[in-house]
C-alpha cells in the first residue's frame, strides 16, 4: 500500500517517514503541505480503531497451558500411564501422562478455571479471554518467537510492534513508540524479536532493560555526563542559530528542518524518559498493588508507558527463555509468582485509569507443554522426570482489554491438552485480530518491499469476531 | 468425448445451471480459500480448467473425462479425510446441486474473456529491462554551455521538454565537498580546498578531471565502495543463531571486505569481479589464490541454525536481487506473482547451491608461498593443535565404528523416513542419531540413479506393495539373480533368496547384518595387518565401500560429526568445547594466517525437484540446475560443468545480459547523486518503477559493458558531467513542476551516513587512523580510530547506533538504506562519549592550528576544519558572545559544529 522509497510521486507518508518522526513529526512540520495539528495523525486506518495501544507479555519459553489455563482431568485418570492416544511428535522423545501438579478453581463471575499460581490473574478473569486452542507451527524455540513476533517463523520480517507503529505512528514524541521491556538480559532470537527489518529503522523497538532504574541505563546517550542542563541548552540555541541561517541561505528542505526539530525533540526526551521510566514518583498503595519483583515492576513501568502514548509496549519476562522448564514444571510456580501480582495489577489499574478498553494486552508463551512427562537426555535435563516438552499443537494464551470480551474461554485442546481442536487459533490470527482492533484489515495493512507487498500475517489470519465486544 | 463437456455446443445446452445453482455456492461456500486471492493447498475453484489441474496435495477435483468421479464430491459430503466447507457441511440439497452438475458433466462456461491484459509472458518480452541496452543516440539540446559530456545531453533534453532549465554550477566549496565525500567518503583537507578553488575559477573542466582522477587513485576510495557493495552483499563478521555448539563468528569475514576494497581500488572489471564472487575456486590459475576470498559474496550470510534450504535462500537472494535485480526468492513456494520466475527457476538455482558445501577446514590465502599454518610461535601452535588432535583420535573413530556396528537399526529407521521438526540435540549412549539417519537417506537417494551392485535390490524391493511383499519380493529376488549383466552384489543376492522376506524390515535386517558382519571382519583383519586398504573379494570390497568408501555417509569430518551430533553427548560436548577453545584461541593471536570463507563444489551434485509450496518433504518435478529463464533461452541452457557456478556467473557478466549492466549502472548512479534512475535498485521487473532517463540509462549501460566494464570510467563520466556541478539549492518554479527532482534540475542534498559522518569526525579531530585493510574491530572499543568499514558487525546484536543512522540490518542482501530522522540520532550526536571525546580533540587541533592565537583565531581554525571555511561575521560574533559567556568553552563550540546541518548534509 505504502512504497516508503520507491514511490515516484512523494508521498505525505513517505515524506514524514524520510523527515519526521515517523508519524509524530506530522504536528512538528509546519512546511508539510498537508500537514495536520493533530498529533494522532496516523495512516488513515480501515475502521475506527479500538485499541490504541499494546501491551504484549511474552512469557518466554513456553508458557504450560495444562499447568495454568487449561485444566485436563483426563490427566488426573492416566498419571503415569500411556495415554490413549499416541503421543504426537515434538522436539524431544516424551513418555507417560503427567497430571499437573497444580490445583485449578473457578474465578469470577464466568466461572472460568484457573490454576492456583494465577490467583491475581485469576482475579481479574472477568475481564480476560482465554484462548485454549492456539497452535503455532514448529515445537522449536527460535522460529516459534520469530512466529510470534514477526509473523514468519525464519526469514527475516518487521515485528509487530514496528508494524503497529508503522501504521499508527507514536501519540508521544518525546518517546519511542514502540519500547521492549526485558529485565535481565536479552530473550532468546535477541532484538530480532523487535526488528523493524525492512521498515524504516525508527519503527525499531527500544530495548530496555528494567532491571536498571538509572535513566541512562535505561536508554542509551539519554544524559550527558558533562554539562549541565543550562549549558547544554545554550549550545544547542546556538547550534540552531546555525541551522536556521544554513537553511534560509538553501531554501526549502524538509530534511534540514527535521534535523532541527529532532534536536529540540531529543532535548525534551532526555525529561521525559527519565520521567517516564522513574517509578518512584507513583506512590506507595501503587507500588503495594504491583508488588517488588522484578517482573511486577516492569508491569508498572509498562502501564506509564502506555499512560504517556507509547503505542506499543512489549514486556518480557526475563533474558533466554525461562519458562523452559523440561526438568520440572514446578519450576512454573516460582515463576508465576513473580509476575502475577503484577499482572493482576496491571489489569486493575489500566481499569481504574479508564485505559483498559483502549489498551489491547496480550499474553503467553511462544507454544504450551506436552500432557506428558519429558524422557531424561544427557546432558539436557540431568536425569530428572518433572518436565514437559515443547507442545506446538495446542496451547492458551489470552487477551483482555482493547475491545476483547472478558470472561469467555475461546476453544479448546482435545481432552488429553495435546492438540487444539475446537476453533483452532493460529498465530496469524492472533495478529489480525490486534490489527483489526487498532483499525487496520491486516490484509490491506501492507508494506512494498523487494518487489511486493508484505503484510504481518503474510497470506494468512482470519479475525477472530467471536472474542470482541 | 472432449467435446461433449469443454465444448461450446453443450455448454450453451444448459450454462444457466452452473450460473444460477453451482457459481453462486462456489461463491459462498468455497472461493474465499479457493479463489483468485488465496488458493489454500493449490486449489483454485473458480474455473474449470483450475478445478481439473485441482490442488497440490489432494490432486483434481473431479476427472476431466468421468466428472461424477470426484474428490470435491466425497470431501463435500464429508466422505473423506478432509471435510469442506471447514466450519459446516453443506445442506443436502446443496450437495445434490453438486451431484447432479457433475453426473452431467460439470459444464462450466469459460468466463468471457476478460480485460485483464496480457500474460506476464508477454509483458516481460516488452518490458524496458527485458532486453539488452542497445546504444541510443545522444540527443541534441540547446543547451551548449552545460554539455560536458553525454550524460548532460540526456539530462538536459529532459528538463528542456518539461519547460526547466539546470541549476547553477554550485560553489566550488560545495563541489570539492560532494565530490570527496562520494567518492572516499571523506572531508577534502583545508588546503586541496583552497587548491581546488584556484583551479576551478581558471579552468572548471579540468579541475573537476584532476579532481576526480586524484581521488579515484586514492586507496581510500576503494574502502568507500566496498562499504557499498558490503550492504549488497549483507556483510557480518557473524553467522546470527547457529546449532549448538556451532562457532557463532567468521573469522576471516574481512579477507572478503578487504577483496572488495582492493578490487575497487585495482578497478577489477566488473564482470570478472562478479565471477570471482561466484565461482573464484573454479578460476584459479596458478599458486596465487588470494582471490578465494570473493567467496565470502556467498557464505557470509546468516546460518539459520544450520537450516540448509534458508541458507540455500539467502544465497539466492543475494546473487539475485543484488546482481540482476530481480526476485527470484518469491518463486521459493510458488511462481512469482509478477515477473516470470517459475519455481523452476528458484530449483534450478537450488540445485546449484545445493551442490557445494563448505569445508570444515578453511583454505589459506597466499600470493604462491607456501601456506604456514601459523604465523607466530610455531612451537605454540603445534602443543595446542596436538591436544586438539588427540581428542579427535580418541572420539571420532571409535564413534563412526559405533555407527557401522549399528547399521541394521539405522536402516530400519530410513524406513521411517525424514523427521519434520528434526533439531538435533546431544544423544544418549546408544540413542538412534536422527541426522545420521537422514545421511542414510541421502546416500541411498544417491545410488538410485545407477544400477548400484549393492543397493540396486534395496530399491527394487521398496517399490514392491506391502500386501503382495512376501509374495513378489521372492520373484524381484529370482529375476535379479538372473540377469547377470547387471553385476549385482553375488553375496547380497544370494543372502536375500536365503532370507524368508515379509516386509521392508526384513530387508533392512539383512542389509544390516550383511553389513554389521562385514565391519566385524573388517576390523578383524586390520587389528592384524594394518596397512590392508581391501578385501581381496571383490564383492566383500564393495560391501566394505559402503561403510569406509568416500561417498559413504561415514565419509565425515570431525567437525561435521559434532554438528550432527553424533558422538555421545558427553564426547561430543568434550570436542566440540576443544574446537571452540582452539578456534577462539587461534583468532586471540592475531596470527592466524588470512584464510577465505568458500564453498566448493561437492562431488555428488545435487538434481534439483521443485519442492511444492517450499516444503522439501514434497517434491514436484524435476529440474535442471540453470540460470533464470528470463535471461533468454541462450543464457539459461542447462549447466554442465560441476555445480554449474562458473555458468551462472558468464550467464550473469555476459553483454547480452539485459540485466546486470543497468543494474550496476543505476547503483553506481544512485550513489552519487542521491537517487536512482530506476528507484528500485534491486528490482528491475515489471513491478519495477519506471526509469527516469531509459535512454541514458541504456546509453551508460551500453557502454559500461561494452567498453571493459569499468567502475572508475563510470564515475569518470558521471562527475565530470554538468549534472553533477549543479548547485543543491530551492529552486521554488522548478520545485512546482518536479518536486522530486526526478529530471534532475538540481543536485540533491544528502545527509551524510553514519560511515561519513563517524570519519569525517576522525578527520576533523586528527585521530583517523588511515591504514588499510586487516582485521574487524569493535566500533565501540575506545582506542578504535579506524574507518567505520573496519568495524566488527555482529549481525545477531547490531551497534544500536548503527540501527539509528539507518545502516541496514546484515540480514539479507539490503537494496538501500533508509532515511529516517529521530531524536535519537540526535542524542547520539549531543551526549555519546564518541562525540564529546570528538569535540574535544577538535578543539585542542583548533588550538593548535590557531599557534595558541586569540578568540578570533581559535573560531577561524575550527570553522576551517569542520565545514572547511571561515565564520562570517554573524556566525563570529555569535561565537565570541558564547565562549564569553560563563561556564564556556571551546570544545562546546567544536560540539555544536560537528553537530551542525552544514557539517552533517552534502549540499
Amino acid at each position: 500500500m505504502i512504497s516508503h522509497k520507491y514511490n515516484p510521486i512523494l508521498s505525505r507518508r513517505q515524506m514524514l517517514a524520510s523527515c519526521g518522526v515517523g508519524m509524530g513529526m506530522v504536528g512538528l512540520q509546519p512546511l508539510l503541505a498537508e500537514s495536520t495539528s493533530s498529533s494522532y495523525s496516523s495512516k488513515q486506518p480501515h475502521h475506527k480503531p479500538v485499541a490504541k495501544h499494546v501491551i504484549h507479555i511474552f512469557l518466554n519459553g513456553g508458557l504450560s497451558h495444562i499447568d495454568t489455563f487449561d485444566p485436563k482431568p483426563l490427566l488426573d485418570k492416566y498419571n503415569g500411564k500411556p495415554l490413549p492416544i499416541e503421543n504426537l511428535e515434538t522436539e524431544r522423545a516424551t513418555g507417560n501422562a503427567y497430571a499437573s501438579p497444580f490445583k485449578f478453581r473457578k474465578h469470577g463471575e464466568s466461572g472460568i478455571e484457573v490454576s492456583e499460581i494465577f490467583p491475581h490473574t485469576a482475579a481479574n478473569i472477568d475481564d480476560i479471554c482465554v484462548i485454549r486452542s492456539a497452535y503455532a507451527d514448529v515445537p522449536n524455540h527460535e522460529p516459534s518467537f520469530l512466529l510470534w513476533n514477526c509473523g514468519e517463523a525464519r526469514l527475516p520480517r518487521p515485528s509487530m510492534g514496528s508494524w503497529v507503529t508503522y501504521g499508527l505512528g507514536t501519540e508521544n514524541q518525546n518517546l519511542p513508540g514502540f519500547v521492549a521491556l526485558c529485565p535481565q538480559g536479552l530473550p532468546t532470537q535477541g532484538v530480532e524479536n523487535w526488528r523493524s527489518s525492512f521498515l524504516p529503522g525508527a519503527f525499531q523497538g527500544v530495548h530496555v532493560d528494567t532491571q536498571f532504574s538509572e535513566v541512562e541505563k535505561l536508554i542509551e546517550n539519554i544524559k550527558n555526563g558533562q554539562f549541565d542542563d543550562r549549558s547544554q541548552r545554550k549550545q544547542l540555541d546556538l547550534l540552531a542559530a546555525f541551522n536556521r541561517r544554513h537553511l534560509e541561505q538553501r531554501g526549502f528542505d524538509p530534511a534540514l528542518e527535521a534535523q532541527i526539530q529532532s534536536f529540540e525533540l531529543a532535548y525534551r526526551m532526555q525529561t521525559e524518559a527519565a520521567e517516564a521510566f522513574n517509578l518512584s514518583d507513583e506512590p506507595q498503595y501503587i507500588h503495594d498493588m504491583y508488588g517488588d519483583t522484578v517482573q511486577s515492576k516492569t508491569m508498572l513501568t509498562a502501564r506509564r508507558l502506555v499512560e504517556r502514548g507509547v503505542r506499543f509496549v512489549q514486556v518480557w519476562y526475563s533474558g533466554g527463555q525461562p519458562w523452559d522448564n523440561h526438568d520440572n514444571i514446578n519450576i512454573h510456580a516460582t515463576l508465576a509468582k513473580n509476575i502475577d501480582q503484577g499482572i493482576g495489577a496491571l489489569i486493575r489499574d489500566l481499569k481504574q485509569r479508564g485505559l483498559l478498553e483502549e489498551t489491547l494486552i496480550l499474553c503467553g508463551g511462544e507454544f504450551g507443554r506436552t500432557p506428558t512427562v519429558e524422557l531424561p537426555r544427557p546432558v539436557l535435563n540431568a536425569g530428572k522426570q518433572l518436565g514437559r516438552d515443547h507442545n506446538h499443537y495446542g496451547f492458551s494464551v489470552w487477551m483482555a482489554g482493547g475491545g476483547i470480551k472478558g470472561g469467555t474461554v475461546y476453544g479448546s485442546t482435545d481432552e488429553t491438552g495435546w492438540k487444539a481442536e475446537e476453533n483452532p487459533v493460529h498465530v496469524h490470527d492472533i495478529h489480525a485480530t490486534m490489527l483489526h482492533q487498532l483499525g487496520f484489515n491486516h490484509e490491506r495493512f501492507t508494506y512494498r518491499h523487494a518487489g511486493r507487498d508484505f503484510r504481518l500475517t503474510d497470506v494468512h489470519g482470519h479475525v477472530i469476531h467471536d472474542i470482541l465486544n | 468425448m472432449l467435446l461433449a463437456f469443454g465444448g461450446n455446443a453443450t455448454a450453451q445446452d444448459n450454462p444457466d445451471f452452473f450460473e444460477k445453482k453451482i457459481r453462486p455456492l462456489l461463491v459462498k461456500h468455497c472461493l474465499a480459500c479457493h479463489g483468485s486471492k488465496k488458493q489454500e493447498s493449490g486449489l483454485r475453484l473458480d474455473t474449470r480448467k483450475s478445478a481439473i489441474k485441482g490442488g497440490e496435495v489432494y490432486g483434481p477435483a473431479f476427472s476431466e473425462k468421468s466428472p461424477s468421479d470426484s474428490k470435491l464430491l466425497a470431501v463435500i459430503r464429508h466422505e473423506d479425510d478432509i471435510t469442506m466447507p471447514p466450519n459446516k457441511k453443506l445442506s443436502a440439497s446443496d450437495i445434490a446441486l453438486f451431484e447432479q452438475w457433475l453426473q452431467q458433466g460439470a459444464i462450466w462456461p469459460d468466463p468471457v474473456e476478460q480485460a485483464s491484459g496480457p500474460s506476464i509472458a508477454e509483458r516481460w518480452k516488452t518490458h524496458w529491462a527485458a532486453s539488452p541496452p542497445n546504444k541510443p543516440r545522444v540527443p541534441a539540446t540547446s543547451q551548449k554551455e552545460e554539455i560536458h559530456n553525454p550524460i548532460d545531453a540526456f539530462v538536459m533534453a529532459r528538463l528542456e521538454a518539461a519547460g526547466l532549465t539546470p541549476s547553477e554550477p554550485a560553489s566550488p566549496l560545495a563541489i570539492i565537498k560532494r565530490t570527496y565525500y562520494t567518492l572516499i567518503g571523506l572531508p577534502p583537507p583545508i588546503e586541496q580546498i583552497r587548491k581546488f578553488e584556484n583551479e576551478y575559477v581558471s579552468d572548471p573542466k579540468q579541475a573537476m578531471v584532476t579532481l576526480v582522477d586524484s581521488l579515484l587513485a586514492s586507496e581510500h576510495y576503494g574502502e568507500r565502495w566496498a562499504r557499498h557493495w558490503m550492504d549488497i552483499a549483507r556483510y557480518a563478521d557473524t553467522k546470527g543463531y547457529v546449532r549448538l555448539n556451532e562457532q557463532t563468528n567468521f573469522y576471516h569475514a574481512w579477507t572478503y571486505r578487504d577483496y572488495l576494497i582492493n578490487a575497487f581500488n585495482n578497478d577489477k572489471p566488473y564482470d570478472e569481479f562478479i565471477r570471482e564472487q561466484l565461482a573464484a575456486d573454479l578460476m584459479l590459475d596458478g599458486p596465487d589464490n588470494r582471490s578465494l576470498a570473493a567467496l565470502g559474496f556467498l557464505t557470509l550470510g546468516r546460518r539459520f541454525t544450520g537450516n540448509q534450504h534458508d541458507i540455500i535462500d539467502d544465497r539466492i537472494d543475494v546473487v539475485t536481487r543484488g546482481l540482476l535485480g530481480i526476485t527470484v526468492t518469491c518463486a521459493r513456494c510458488h511462481d512469482h506473482k509478477f515477473d516470470p520466475i517459475p519455481t523452476s527457476d528458484y530449483y534450478a538455482l537450488y540445485g546449484m547451491f545445493a551442490s557445494t558445501s563448505e569445508p570444515s577446514d578453511l583454505p589459506q590465502l597466499t600470493s604462491g608461498d607456501k601456506p604456514k599454518p601459523f604465523l607466530g610461535d610455531l612451537a605454540e601452535y603445534d602443543q595446542k593443535r596436538s591436544e586438539l588432535d588427540k581428542q579427535i583420535v580418541e572420539y571420532i573413530p571409535a564413534t563412526l565404528d559405533m555407527l557401522r556396528g549399528d547399521t541394521t537399526r539405522y536402516l530400519q529407521a530410513v524406513l521411517r523416513g525424514r523427521k519434520e521438526f528434526l533439531v538435533p540435540l546431544p544423544a544418549a549412549k546408544g540413542e538412534l542419531r536422527q541426522t545420521f539417519v537422514e545421511r542414510w537417506i541421502e546416500y541411498l537417494e544417491g545410488t538410485q540413479s545407477n544400477d548400484h551392485a549393492v543397493f540396486l535390490p534395496w530399491h527394487l524391493l521398496r517399490e514392491l506393495p506391502s500386501d503382495q511383499f512376501e509374495q513378489r519380493s521372492k520373484q524381484t529376488v529370482r529375476q535379479l539373480s538372473a540377469k547377470r549383466r547387471l553385476k549385482l552384489n553375488p553375496i547380497v543376492l544370494d543372502t536375500l533368496s536365503k532370507s524368508s522376506l515379509t516386509s521392508m524390515n526384513d530387508v533392512a535386517i539383512v542389509y544390516g547384518k550383511l553389513l554389521e558382519d562385514i565391519h566385524s571382519q573388517w576390523q578383524a583383519l586390520v587389528q592384524d595387518n594394518v596397512a590392508l586398504t581391501a578385501f581381496e573379494s571383490e564383492p566383500k570390497e564393495s560391501l566394505r565401500q559402503v561403510l569406509y568408501g568416500d561417498d559413504s555417509p561415514f565419509a565425515i569430518t570431525p567437525r561435521e560429526a559434532l554438528d550432527a551430533y553424533l558422538l555421545d553427548a558427553d564426547w561430543n560436548m568434550k570436542l566440540s568445547k576443544a574446537y571452540l577453545d582452539f578456534d577462539a584461541w587461534l583468532a586471540s593471536t592475531g596470527n592466524e594466517p588470512a584464510k577465505a570463507h568458500v564453498l566448493y563444489d561437492s562431488d555428488r551434485l545435487h538434481e534439483p525437484h521443485v519442492f511444492i509450496r517450499g516444503n522439501p518433504e514434497r517434491t514436484g518435478e524435476r529440474v535442471a540446475r540453470a540460470a533464470p529463464s528470463l535471461l533468454g533461452k541462450s543464457l539459461s541452457e542447462p549447466f554442465t560443468q560441476g555445480s554449474g557456478r562458473l555458468e551462472l556467473a558468464e550467464a550473469i557478466a555476459h553483454p547480452d545480459n539485459p540485466l546486470t549492466a543497468r543494474v550496476l549502472v543505476n547503483r553506481i548512479w544512485t550513489h552519487h547523486f542521491g537517487q536512482g534512475l530506476v528507484d528500485t535498485t534491486s528490482n528491475f521487473g515489471l513491478r519495477a518503477s519506471a526509469p527516469s532517463h531509459p535512454e541514458l540509462l541504456d546509453y551508460l549501460a551500453f557502454r559500461f559493458s561494452h567498453e571493459g566494464w569499468s567502475i572508475k570510467t563510470l564515475h569518470r563520466w558521471l562527475l565530470t558531467s554538468s549534472v553533477w556541478q549543479q548547485s543543491s539549492n530551492d529552486r521554488p518554479d522548478a520545485r512546482q513542476v518536479d518536486p522530486e527532482n526526478r529530471l534532475l534540475w538540481r543536485t540533491n542534498r544528502r545527509r551524510v551516513d553514519f560511515e561519513t559522518y563517524r570519519d569525517s569526525l576522525l578527520v576533523t579531530s586528527g585521530l583517523l587512523n588511515r591504514s588499510i585493510g586487516g582485521r574487524s574491530i569493535p566500533l565501540d572499543q575506545s582506542d578504535n580510530v579506524r574507518r567505520t568499514v573496519y568495524g566488527f558487525i555482529n549481525r545477531t546484536s547490531l551497534p544500536p547506533v548503527l540501527l539509528l543512522f539507518g545502516f541496514p540490518t546484515p540480514d539479507a542482501h539490503s537494496d538501500g538504506r533508509a532515511k529516517t530522522t529521530v531524536p535519537q540520532q540526535s542524542l547520539y550526536m549531543m551526549n555519546s562519549k564518541f562525540l564529546l571525546d570528538q569535540a574535544k580533540a577538535v578543539s585542542d587541533r583548533a588550538t593548535r592550528i590557531s599557534g595558541e592565537g586569540n578568540s578570533e583565531d581559535i573560531a577561524h581554525a575550527l570553522f576551517q576544519i569542520t565545514l572547511g571555511r571561515n565564520p562570517t561575521e554573524t556566525e563570529l560574533a555569535q561565537v565570541l558572545e558564547f565562549i564569553d559567556s560563563e561556564d564556556s568553552a571551546w570544545h562546546y563550540v567544536a560540539h555544536t559544529l560537528i553537530q551542525s546541518n552544514e557539517f552533517c548534509f552534502i549540499d
